[in-house]
């Protein structure tokens, strides 16, 4: 019946179409899903305030592109954006193309800045007790600075604009394609190269796959462990904010909103799960399948589910094929079985 | 203060209500809550602030929460088995209670009929918790599969779940898809008679009706909490596999646990239902679903994870917590504050970023919660003026 459809509905140069642009979103998807399979594989937890750190990111994203920045004192005018002082003015003349990958460098550094807080402040304290406890601390971490994101920035849709607006595509015969897409899968490939060559040659970076594989013999060999905490939540804040400031152009056409920022990071974590929690490698695969399978249910199953009466199926579908995939493997398609002990 | 007797067998030790004291008092807290709505009605009461229907109101909600956050601290506290999908049962409860509730062929919303049995409103509360009980079950399988962490994860795909299910026009003879349905209020009537003994208003058999579910999930859940079952969850909690070794049935027990945390969450969210009236899909799925899921595992971690008094403790915190704030705020002691639906920073919004800080705070500083405080202070006056 799906492959009825198919043919039927869809063209060769559609289909392209449809996973280029599945894997755009895969992309940003894997880009999330890689922040919390280092935070998870660094530090045993899994970062619920992740979405809150994205959205905190994506407004710090806006502000360096727009020039507006949320007031801060005095606390009554809360909400409301204030322009750059004049002696910033040279930034806001810089080229969008220049200034939009700047924009997410310099708002993927103070994110970075804000997980080590979160680290050094709070996650710090909780070392040894129950994962329950640490979840539910980043769940209250993810209300606070989501809140505050809201407060400082208020929530109504602004537009972000960026070197590749929603009406720009690629032609290539009858296939067309925004750029957003392709840069947002560039810059994902880019970024995990560079974090894969991090892991594999920097001092720091085996430190880190030393301390995730055994904890105790990482610090008796001398690593110091919290040193490695502090690394692994900076690189998941950073990868949130790089995520948030391509989700953006690529997904929200060059419009910002609350919402959809604050969740794309859940609708992400089927994609760490099938990869698996503690594999990188995996969180790119899920994360990169997780989009194809999203935008091509949204294609094909949606008409089907339609006609039940049942529409948004693709919102539904990831979580589905996450399901599937755990009731299968219960740690995900490339994480490690965890043996216990009594 | 009198001292606690010493337990001398297995008999006293599994005892519901211990002692005399303890006896006195849980009268005592059970002869005001049957008398609290009467109070609005009597002039000599002393009123803090605001109208009477208010109070009544705030107890209201208590209740249902205490009831709903009870399921949560039995399966979450006791059981061990992380849930964000709470939210989603209470719509579950929501939906079928209105539906088993409300007289056929009656309630129409733009053309919609809305399904109907007529039947009276514990039969609903009944359904509702079965129905709930019943998917809970049904999540079971992947609770067997997995562990923690991962648990965590498959829930909160049960508030998508929810937004998908709650708002698709397939089901809107039940649940009115994105409009919402009608929920009938309680009449809490015997049959053959036009009103029950007192002449009650709609808010006040409302109320009865919440104290009844309360106080009815309250003793099963201290039964269960201090009889076999609630052993076995709490051996699964602590260490499954050591739990399996000396022969709990782990499977058996994460399954009874989501069942019966599913049955409180389905019967709360009958009322809950009742209480909105006009319950929308959106309340219980999606962003707003996520919220009140959070909301509702941070009474139990404010109140007190794995302590029965500590989910009734959590429901008055994190029910009572907005109308402080709007209460300071009206007074005018939050000068950061602006004015309730005026999209900024709000008593709604403040008050959320008071239960991030609350959780952060009590996991970090006070593990059990209210009720620890509470054992804490009942600990210090009990020696005082001595140290011990």
């Amino acid at each position: 019946m799906i492959l009825a459809q198919v043919t039927q509905l869809s063209t060769p140069e559609e289909i392209v179409q449809l996973v280029v642009s599945g894997l755009g979103l895969g992309a940003i998807y894997a880009l999330i899903a890689l922040g919390f399979v280092i935070i998870y594989k660094a530090t045993d937890v899994i970062n619920f305030a992740h979405g809150a750190l994205m959205l905190l990111g994506t407004y710090l994203v806006f502000t360096l592109v727009t020039g507006q920045f949320p007031r801060l004192w005095p606390i009554s005018g809360l909400g409301e954006l204030l322009t750059f002082p004049a002696w910033l003015d040279w930034w806001l003349d810089l080229d969008i193309a220049l200034r939009f990958p700047l924009a997410i460098a310099l708002a993927a550094l103070f994110v970075a800045l804000v997980g080590i807080l979160i680290e050094r402040s709070v996650l710090r304290k909780l070392v040894g007790q129950p994962v329950f406890a640490v979840v539910l601390i980043t769940l209250g971490l993810e209300l606070v600075i989501s809140t505050g994101v809201q407060v400082l920035w208020n929530p109504q849709q602004k537009p972000l604009p960026s070197p590749f607006p929603a009406t720009s595509t690629l032609s290539l015969g009858n296939v067309s394609i925004q750029w957003a897409n392709i840069w947002a899968l560039v810059a994902m490939v880019v970024v995990v190269l560079l974090f894969f060559a991090f892991f594999r040659y920097s001092r720091y970076g085996v430190a880190m796959r030393a301390t995730a594989l055994d904890q105790e013999a990482a610090m008796a060999m001398g690593i110091k462990a919290s040193t490695v905490f502090g690394i692994a939540w900076a690189m998941g804040g950073a990868l949130a904010a790089i995520a948030g400031g391509l989700y953006v152009p690529a997904r929200l056409a060059g419009f910002i909103s609350f919402t959809p920022v604050r969740f794309a990071a859940l609708s992400a974590f089927p994609a760490a799960i099938l990869g698996g929690l503690d594999s990188p490698g995996g969180a790119v695969v899920g994360g990169l399948s997780i989009g194809v399978a999203q935008v091509l249910s949204a294609r094909w199953l949606n008409p089907i589910f339609l006609d039940l009466n049942l529409p948004n199926f693709h919102l539904v579908f990831p979580f589905l094929l996450m399901i599937g995939v755990l009731l299968v493997r219960p740690y995900g398609l490339f994480g490690t079985a965890e043996v216990r002990r009594v | 203060m009198a001292e606690r007797k010493l337990r001398t067998s297995y008999r006293e030790d599994m005892a519901l209500f211990p002692d005399r004291v303890q006896k006195f008092w849980l009268l005592a807290l059970l002869a005001v809550l049957v008398l609290y709505p009467f109070s609005t009605r009597w002039s000599w009461v002393p009123v803090l602030s605001g109208s009477r229907e208010f109070w009544l109101t705030i107890a209201v909600t208590v209740l249902i929460a205490a009831t709903g956050a009870l399921g949560l601290n039995l399966l979450s506290g006791f059981a061990g088995q992380i849930s964000l999908g709470h939210a989603f049962f209470l719509g579950v409860g929501a939906f079928v209670g209105a539906t088993i509730a409300q007289e056929p062929g009656v309630a129409t919303l733009s053309g919609v009929e809305f399904w109907g049995m007529g039947l009276p409103w514990w039969v609903a509360v009944i359904g509702g918790g079965l129905v709930a009980a019943v998917i809970g079950v049904a999540v079971g399988p992947a609770a067997v599969r997995l562990r923690g962490l991962y648990l965590s994860l498959v829930t909160l795909a049960l508030v998508f779940f929810g937004q998908f299910i709650f708002l698709a026009p397939a089901v809107e003879n039940i649940t009115g898809a994105a409009r919402g349905r009608s929920a009938p209020n309680v009449s809490l009537a015997l049959p053959g008679q036009e009103t029950p003994f007192f002449d009650l208003s709609n808010r006040e058999e409302l109320y009865f009706a919440a104290l009844i579910l309360a106080l009815v999930s309250f003793l099963i859940g201290k039964n269960l909490a201090r009889s076999r079952v609630g052993r076995a969850f709490q051996a699964t909690r602590d260490r499954d596999i050591a739990a399996e070794v000396i022969g709990v049935n782990v499977t058996w027990a994460k399954l009874v646990a989501f069942g019966i945390s599913s049955f409180f969450a389905g019967a709360a969210g009958v009322l809950l239902g009742v209480f909105l009236g006009n319950p929308l899909g959106s309340n219980f799925g999606g962003g707003e679903g996520l919220i009140l899921s959070v909301e509702y595992v941070a009474m139990i971690v404010i109140g007190g994870i794995g302590t029965i008094l500590g989910a009734a403790l959590g429901a008055i915190f994190v029910v009572g917590l907005p109308e402080v704030v709007s209460y300071l705020a009206q007074q005018g002691w939050l000068p950061f504050v602006a004015e309730t639906g005026s999209g900024s920073f709000d008593t709604a919004a403040f008050s959320i970023v008071l239960f991030g800080l609350f959780i952060v705070l009590f996991l970090v500083f006070e593990p059990y919660g209210l009720y620890g405080l509470w054992l804490r202070a009942r600990n210090y006056w009990k020696g005082w003026p001595f140290s011990y």
